[in-house]
């Protein structure tokens, strides 16, 4: 397994944009305690310390020095500075060696560094952040010409800034190395199935194609697409399938008649009259003729199996059709002494489809019928509507097709033992079937006892659509 | 209009197989056309505006460098009207309405029979003259379009609808090889083929009326091919 490869799958790009996210969140978190503490605390601080230094300007000597005094003597964490200068300058009371120069007398809080004010009294303090120590700091003259002075370590506060820096660093590291490491192990994982499913496909591809692409059972994205592909294998396995049947199919249809013309014209190689000649050249050409047929009507069934148009549906007309129908086949049925009757129903909605193939179907049913049905027999042609269903209906006389074979007469090439003295070339029923699938119409074969019954059901119409009486 | 019009016409095949095209040739020349052949769309196509004496083409649908189909939209888009039967291994419905509308007069499916082939020839050759005529005549036979009515000579013959169009059809081209398959075609519409005998039923009912006891048949059989409407001699 490449490392490449290991990073370039759907899983490890969703870790590292899972893990982008998260460091982000934390980024973001952090960056808000962050500023809290830094600006919200400092803030808090500076007012304060403006605040005391304005009240203590104010206040008696007095008072003042007492609270000077209660302020050092409270702060245990020795943070806290104040004290008191005559005009003069000198130190009255407080922590404050002196003043410190650059620090402006003007109430409001300055950051200093911690040396300006000496240092001194501060301890306690961390080690680590002893360098970046600074406090904060507010003067202010009284009205007596003094000046006070009160400020604040702000040690903690850095303190408390660089300890939570240490925590986002220490927390985002390892989650953004985890989510990583688990990307990469989701990654190999996914990896390995998707190179077992390479192998059978690899498989599949060189020809073996009954192999089927490996499944969990754990119904997971993976384990549905290839139970999908395994669906599609099948019925491309069932399709060839079929096409090889057709093709035996033809290969063997095709043989007889084609044995029997290599034989007729061996036969007039050998002869020696023209009226032998000329026998046996119209004989082969009607075998010839017999053999086109049936290549034709083998390509006619594909053309409709394929065809996906269904541009040439329009409004079909059941009584004119059924009337068309009647008056092409009635003269043939009439010559072999069959009572052929066409029967319309009065009330028929028009069904959508291509009014060719509906013709070609119903006379190919027709054909049929006429085909199969003994002399003296009858023949009828019907169409009725049935709970919204038009059907078609063609029952005759004749010996019936047997339960077990309906199924298979629908299929190519498929005769019946009855038939075999009958011309044709057994695909009249598949030709029906086709048309009948492509409309979306059920073709049902029954028993007339005797005889058969063929039904072409259409699609259900609206009710609305029937024509008024 | 005389058979003599059709024989000896120009025709121009069109067709790039030298073993189909030979046939088609030799097959036309047996019935005294005049015959010239031509291999790619690209050829045909100067052949016909450098000789304006071609009255048919029959042109190949696969052909090299100009397709069949093009060659023919060609012709039609410089107004040459001169009639084109293609030929084609394509069967399917959709192929022989595309065909059609390209401006083609008649399509015929590979493989085909040689008199099919003929018959068509000569059906395009010799179109029905007048499309106007409410009599139509052929010998003693008389067919009244408005009326309705056919008479042999002073016999009236009741017809069947049906029949009565397809004696029409019949009296349009008289002297003509008909084939059961321009039959289908043209009279029922039919674009497929019947396992069954179906023409030869209908025209033998149709038969039986038009020539009664003691007369000259006038309708007659082309042997593997079709029928004929023939005046008596």
């Amino acid at each position: 397994m490449r490392r490449t490869e290991l990073f370039r799958t759907a899983q490890f790009r969703l870790a590292l944009a899972f893990t982008t996210a998260l460091a982000a969140c934390m980024l973001l978190t952090f960056g808000f305690v962050y500023w809290q503490t830094a600006l919200v605390e400092t803030g808090r601080i500076r007012y304060e310390i403006v605040d005391e230094v304005e009240n203590a300007a104010k206040i008696e000597t007095d008072d003042l020095l007492r609270d000077i005094d209660l302020r050092i003597a409270a702060d245990l964490h020795r943070l806290s500075y104040a004290a008191l200068f005559d005009p003069a300058g000198k130190l009255l009371a407080g922590n404050i060696a002196a003043i410190p120069d650059d620090l402006p007398i003007d109430g409001a809080a300055h950051r200093m560094p911690a040396a300006a004010i000496g240092g001194a009294a501060v301890g306690g303090v961390d080690r680590r952040v002893a360098g970046t120590r600074h406090v904060t700091l507010a003067a202010r003259h009284r009205a007596d010409g003094g000046t006070v002075i009160i400020g604040r370590d702000m040690t903690e506060v850095v303190v408390l800034r660089q300890t939570i820096s240490r925590g986002l660093l220490l927390g985002i590291v390892p989650s953004v190395a985890l989510s990583l490491i688990f990307g990469m192990l989701l990654s190999s994982r996914a990896l390995r199935r998707v190179r077992t499913v390479q192998q059978s496909i690899g498989h599949i591809m060189g020809g073996n194609l009954l192999e089927r692409l490996p499944t969990r059972g754990t119904a997971d994205d993976l384990d549905k697409l290839a139970l999908e592909v395994n669906r599609m294998l099948d019925q491309i396995c069932h399709l060839l399938d079929e096409v090889k049947s057709v093709g035996d199919n033809i290969a063997h249809d095709l043989r007889t008649p084609l044995s029997v013309m290599r034989a007729k014209l061996e036969r007039a190689l050998a002869a020696t009259g023209a009226a032998d000649l000329e026998t046996v050249a119209s004989s082969t050409l009607a075998d010839l003729d017999k053999a086109f047929a049936i290549i034709t009507a083998l390509l006619r069934i594909s053309e409709i199996e394929n065809s996906r148009r269904r541009s040439e549906f329009g409004a079909v007309d059941l009584r004119d059709l059924l009337a068309e129908v009647f008056d092409l086949y009635e003269p043939l049925a009439e010559a072999k002494s069959i009572t052929f009757t066409a029967r319309p129903a009065e009330r028929l909605p028009v069904v959508t489809g291509d009014r060719d193939l509906l013709m070609e179907a119903v006379a190919n049913l027709v054909d049929n019928a006429v085909k199969f049905t003994p002399a003296g027999g009858r023949v009828e042609l019907s169409a009725t509507l049935e709970a919204q269903v038009p059907v078609i209906r063609i029952v005759d006389s004749g010996p019936g097709i047997a339960a077990a074979e309906r199924k298979s007469v629908l299929k190519r090439f498929y005769r019946s033992d009855k038939s075999r003295h009958v011309g044709g070339h057994g695909l009249g029923l598949s030709l029906v079937a086709a048309i009948a699938r492509l409309h979306g119409f059920c073709l049902h074969i029954g028993d007339g006892m005797p005889g058969a019954i063929v039904e072409l059901r259409c699609q259900p119409v609206d009710p609305a659509d029937l024509p008024a009486d | 209009m005389s058979s003599g019009l059709a024989r000896g016409a120009h025709i121009l095949v069109v067709e790039d197989d030298p073993d189909m095209g030979r046939e088609i040739v030799a097959e036309l020349e047996a019935r005294d056309y005049l015959v010239s052949l031509a291999e790619t769309g690209q050829d045909g196509l100067a052949a016909i505006r450098a000789d304006g004496s071609v009255k048919l083409v029959i042109a190949d649908r696969m052909l090299p460098v100009l397709d069949g189909l093009s060659m023919i939209e060609a012709l039609r888009s410089e107004a040459i009207g001169t009639p084109v039967l293609i030929l084609s291994a394509l069967g399917s419905v959709d192929d022989r309405v595309r065909g059609l509308k390209a401006g083609g007069d008649d399509y015929l499916t590979k493989p085909f029979a040689m008199d099919e082939l003929a018959a068509r020839v000569e059906a395009l050759l010799r179109r029905p003259a007048d499309t106007r005529a409410t009599v139509l005549r052929v010998g003693p036979l008389e067919m009244d379009l408005i009326d309705r009515t056919v008479h042999r000579g002073p016999r009236e013959i009741e017809l069947l609808p049906r029949e009565f169009k397809l004696l029409e059809y019949m009296m349009r081209r008289p002297d003509q090889t008909i084939t059961r398959a321009m039959l289908l075609e043209e009279v029922w519409h039919y674009r497929f083929v019947p396992q069954t005998n179906l023409i030869d039923v209908h025209m033998g009912k149709l038969r039986h009326k038009i020539d009664a006891d003691g007369d000259v048949p006038m309708i007659v059989s082309v042997r593997g091919t079709g029928f004929m409407l023939r005046a008596p001699d």
